[in-house]
């Protein structure tokens, strides 16, 4: 493409002249991202290709052209630049007279800037165009990114608007609310759905209405700061609520703007301050007296009230209450606490009474007896038939029973926390009987309940310092006196008492419901003791553990064997768990279930205390897994009396339908004899060893 | 009430941005009309508006040239604006085409813009995040991931220190920068400035505060821009107008006297032994 140049010396040099101050002259108008020599190297290029334009006619738009895109290249991209790049090239070249005969150079000279302009505004558009694309898809892509953090930020906000005790709602610019979250709606004691759609001027007190006014106005008007101050909220029973209560302007991307109302109870702040006692006296969550207030009302009672009549408080524990929280859930048990409050209410809204709420699933109703009150009895059944009444909470039909204690007009002289233990007293005693039940306070069963409540208390913290012991007594083959398994028992060592015995750790446990823990420790205590056992003697020496009535109801039973045997590799027939006849014939499914997959797993079922009563045998002949009985001597009496005579006929019956007999409790010599006559294979009992530690076994 | 509504900084097209703005000044065409109405408005206070990105620019470029040509290999573009001509990548890897950059903007469309121009070059990264955050701007994966912090770096802040404000703490903020980068590191700063011209500069300044974008210009004294290379050792000539800063041609200065100093440049080093 190189037309021949005019190699002369003054040719070179006056283009070099040119590509200098050409140089000159652009970056001074325009930023150019090279060094000044190198800038100038490259014009000299530029120079050369437009003189050849201007010898050759071919090249000459070609070359003008070339130049005029390059410059914009260069970022040489404003009008000035076309200007000064025009002028003093068109002068430099025109000077140049041996490129072309005189009458062609200006001819020639126009064709090539022209086509240098051309070139420039084609190239400059281009570019410009391309640019503003760019821009366009840059735009748009920062506009994306900000969409995305701006939903991960509303992930963000949901999960804590929904989790924060701080009510939380968004607003129009009128005060309604557009969206609110549960928090807010607990602090006005109303249901969520209610509180969106309301004006924020309707939930906050009268007099403060006006303040908050002039803040929406101070918003409204652009202000772009947040304002926070106290303020007083209704609640739906028209009870105030104190809040510090902020509001900051909600800037969107589209919509008109909104408000963000923040509520942050203050209650706490304003009880301090003695502003507020309705809260202080009342349970948040039903809105009834609490302990305290219900304390002060019976020591005012116990003085006013009619010595003729009295007054009578009933204290009332609703019956398996954790299975509504744990169950169900939360909400659901929230909701029955406060289906349970009204309708006690409902119950004696006749009366001059008043319903508190004292703890979890505590209530307790304090009446002051009239000539009209029903009796003590017919108050129970009413309490009761409207509780057993169900209702639908959450899509579940729930109906729910109390039990109950009840202190009938005690002595005007009791003090309120004397009567109030008593009450709590008697509604264990009761609770100990099952669900639904109730109990008048009797003073001298007050006494001992007293003593083991305190012992019960204590207990699982004497579990934990390792008061309480595991023991094995041996139980015997009747044939030859060797020790075929163990029973496993519990005993209390405790520092004052002395050392309480089994059947009394049982109760004491079964009390506090620390059984199902103790019995499970026992268990995993008793089965690696057995596994010790197999692996020291070579031999299979099962271990027995009688179950509580409540174990045996237990519906986490099945998976603590498991789990225990797993743990321990001990095989499932060196386990062996007596169930109580009584709870096994007690209609009670869950204990039968148990049985029936345990004794599926190959642990031995055995039942206890078993009667020979003609209804245990029909039930236990009719396909109970069992694969033993187990008698106490004092059942067998003497061993030639009639008793024991009728008694080794029915156990004939037993041992025929393959199961097997076990006696407890054995004492003498001649007992031993007798139910090794009437087919026991086993026994245990002082006459053989006394329960203590593993050795007692083995020895 | 309109006054509530919001767009992120930087992408409401109804308020003019610096980067844009400092793009139309310089040329180029990533700009919008609220951009261009900004750049016009400067340019009628300041009529060497066009000369002084201009001689930032070339400062630029000899800066980044003098450091390449000294062994850095590593550059931490703070406030880095639209990607136009000359940019530092590119000036630094016609010394040493090794050499790695991060460019780190608020500006979410110049980082978008960046992206979009660098994406096929493994050795140059582009972060949206701001100056005034250093732990956060020092802990991104992709600065943390392509800068080696025992390595020398060389820190620019160019046109953007005086966006901090005095009550920000600039000297404290930069020194964060500074503990982090390893003996023989380089900061080069370039500060708007009003020792002269102040009524222009005050007008100046005027602008940008009417307008609607939120960045103030705030401009620092001779003293107070040396201050912040404290811990530094000077390069030679130390801080100086932008175009006295080892200017190698024409295009390196402007004709009028103010403009070459309307901006004070420096490149400082912190030092091998002793140092902060
Ligand atoms: C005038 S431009 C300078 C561009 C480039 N440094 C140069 O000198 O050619 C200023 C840039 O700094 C950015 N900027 C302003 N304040 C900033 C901050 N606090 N953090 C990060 N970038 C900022 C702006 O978005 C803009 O792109």
């Amino acid at each position: 493409m190189t037309a021949p140049l005019p190699q002369d010396a003054d040719g070179l040099r006056a283009r070099t002249k040119l590509a200098k101050k050409w140089a000159y002259l652009l970056s001074s108008k325009t930023f150019i991202p090279m060094a000044g020599a190198e800038l100038e190297r490259q014009l000299l290029g530029f120079v050369e290709r437009l003189c050849a334009g201007v010898v050759s006619e071919a090249l000459a738009q070609r070359a003008g052209r070339e130049v005029g895109d390059a410059l914009v290249a260069l970022n040489c991209t404003s009008a000035e630049s076309l200007q000064v790049s025009v002028e003093i090239v068109s002068k430099g070249l025109l000077g140049m007279s041996s490129l072309a005969p005189p009458d062609k150079l200006r001819e020639r000279v126009v064709d090539v800037i022209a086509s240098l302009a051309a070139g420039f505004v084609d190239r400059i558009r281009a570019s410009t165009l391309a640019q503003q694309e760019q821009l366009g898809r840059s735009l748009y892509k920062a506009m994306r990114q900000a969409q995305a953090e701006l939903q991960a930020s509303e992930l963000r906000f949901e999960l804590l608007e929904e989790h924060l005790s701080t009510g939380i709602a968004t607003a129009g610019l009128d005060g309604r609310l557009v969206r609110s979250n549960g928090a807010l709606a607990r602090i006005v004691d109303r249901q969520p759905a209610e509180v969106t759609g309301m004006s924020l001027f309707d939930l906050v007190h009268p007099e403060d209405r006006t303040a908050l006014r002039t803040d929406f106005a101070q918003l409204t008007e652009g202000g772009t700061a947040s304002i926070t101050q106290p303020r007083r909220l209704l609640r739906a029973d028209g009870e105030r609520a104190w809040v510090t209560l902020t509001l900051s302007p909600l800037r969107r991307i589209e919509g008109p703007a909104q408000v963000m109302v923040l509520a942050e109870d203050a209650t706490d702040v304003n009880l301090l301050q003695g502003q507020l006692n309705h809260q202080a006296l009342h349970d948040v969550l039903t809105r009834l007296p609490n302990r305290q207030y219900f304390t002060s009302r019976l020591e005012q009672a116990l003085r006013t009230a009619d010595p003729g009549t009295g007054v009578s408080v009933f204290h009332l524990d609703l019956d398996g209450f954790s299975r509504f929280t744990g169950g169900l859930g939360r909400a659901v048990g929230d909701h029955v606490l406060k289906i349970v409050a009204g309708r006690l209410q409902a119950v004696v809204a006749e009366e001059n009474a008043m319903v508190a709420r004292f703890g979890h699933d505590e209530f307790a109703i304090l009446v002051e007896n009239k000539q009209t009150t029903p009796d003590v009895v017919t108050m129970i059944r009413r309490i009761n038939d409207v509780l057993s009444a169900p209702f639908h909470s959450d899509g579940n039909r729930v109906a729910v029973s109390a039990t109950i204690g009840v202190v009938h007009r005690p002595p005007r002289d009791s003090t309120p926390a004397a009567l109030l233990d008593s009450a709590d007293l008697t509604l264990r005693r009761a609770k100990g009987n099952g669900r639904r039940q109730w109990e008048l306070a009797d003073r001298a069963q007050d006494g001992r309940d007293r003593r083991t409540f305190s012992l019960a208390a204590t207990m699982p913290g004497a579990w934990e310092n390792g008061e309480i012991q595991v023991l094995y007594r041996p139980v015997v083959r009747l044939s030859d006196r060797q020790v075929e398994s163990a029973e496993v028992l519990l005993r209390w060592d405790h520092p004052k008492l002395g050392a309480l015995p089994h059947e009394q750790c049982l109760a004491l446990a079964e009390d506090t419901g620390l059984i199902v823990p103790l019995g499970t420790w026992a268990l995993r205590v008793a089965c690696e003791q057995a596994r010790a056992w197999r692996r020291e003697l070579r031999r299979d020496l099962p271990v027995r553990w009688a179950l509580t009535p409540s174990q045996a109801a237990d519906p986490d039973l099945l998976g603590v064997v498991r789990e225990v045997l797993s743990d321990t590799g001990l095989p499932p027939s060196s386990l062996r768990l007596g169930a109580p006849a009584q709870a096994l014939f007690g209609d009670r499914g869950e204990v039968a279930d148990n049985l029936q997959y345990l004794a599926e797993d190959e642990v031995g079922v055995e039942l206890e205390e078993f009667t020979a009563a003609p209804g245990d045998l029909v039930r236990l002949l009719d396909g109970l897994p069992v694969r033993a009985v187990r008698m106490t001597q004092s059942a067998a009496a003497e061993p030639d009396s009639a008793v024991a005579r009728a008694l080794a006929g029915v156990l004939e019956v037993v041992r025929d339908a393959g199961v097997g007999l076990t006696a407890a409790g054995v004492t003498t010599p001649e007992q031993a004899r007798w139910w090794r006559e009437v087919g026991a294979d086993t026994a245990s009992g002082p006459l053989f060893a006394p329960a203590g530690p593993p050795d007692a076994i083995t020895r | 009430m309109s006054d509530l509504d919001w767009v992120p900084e930087g992408i409401d097209i109804t308020v003019p941005s610096v980067a844009r703005t400092y793009d139309y000044l310089l040329g180029g065409a990533h700009n919008l009309a609220v951009d261009r109405a900004m750049g016009d408005q400067m340019l009628q206070v300041l009529p060497g508006a066009r000369d002084l990105v201009r001689l930032n620019r070339s400062f630029l470029r000899r800066a980044v040239t003098y450091l390449a040509e000294r062994g850095v290999r590593q550059f931490l573009d703070i406030g880095s604006g639209i990607p136009t001509v000359g940019n530092v990548h590119e000036i630094a890897q016609e010394v040493a085409p090794g050499c790695r950059v991060v460019y780190v903007d608020k500006d979410p469309v110049a980082i978008a813009h960046s992206r979009l121009i660098l994406a096929d070059d493994e050795n140059t990264t582009a972060v949206q995040a701001d100056l005034r955050e250093p732990e956060d701007v020092l802990s991104r994966p992709e600065v943390t991931g392509l800068l080696d912090f025992d390595e020398p770096i060389a820190l620019l802040l160019l046109l953007v220190v005086h966006f901090v404000r005095p009550e920000e703490e600039p000297g404290k903020l930069l020194a964060r920068y500074g503990d982090r980068l390893a003996p023989g590191s380089f900061m080069v700063i370039s500060h708007a400035t009003a020792d002269d011209r102040a009524e222009t500069m005050r007008r100046a300044a005027d602008t940008v505060r009417e307008s609607k974008s939120k960045d103030n210009l705030v401009y620092r004294t001779h003293a107070e821009v040396t201050e912040l290379f404290d811990g530094y050792e000077l390069v030679e000539p130390g801080v100086v107008g932008h175009a006295l800063w080892r200017p190698g041609g024409v295009g390196d200065i402007a004709d009028t006297a103010e403009d070459n100093t309307q901006v004070w440049a420096g490149v400082g080093r912190k030092p091998v032994i002793g140092g902060r």
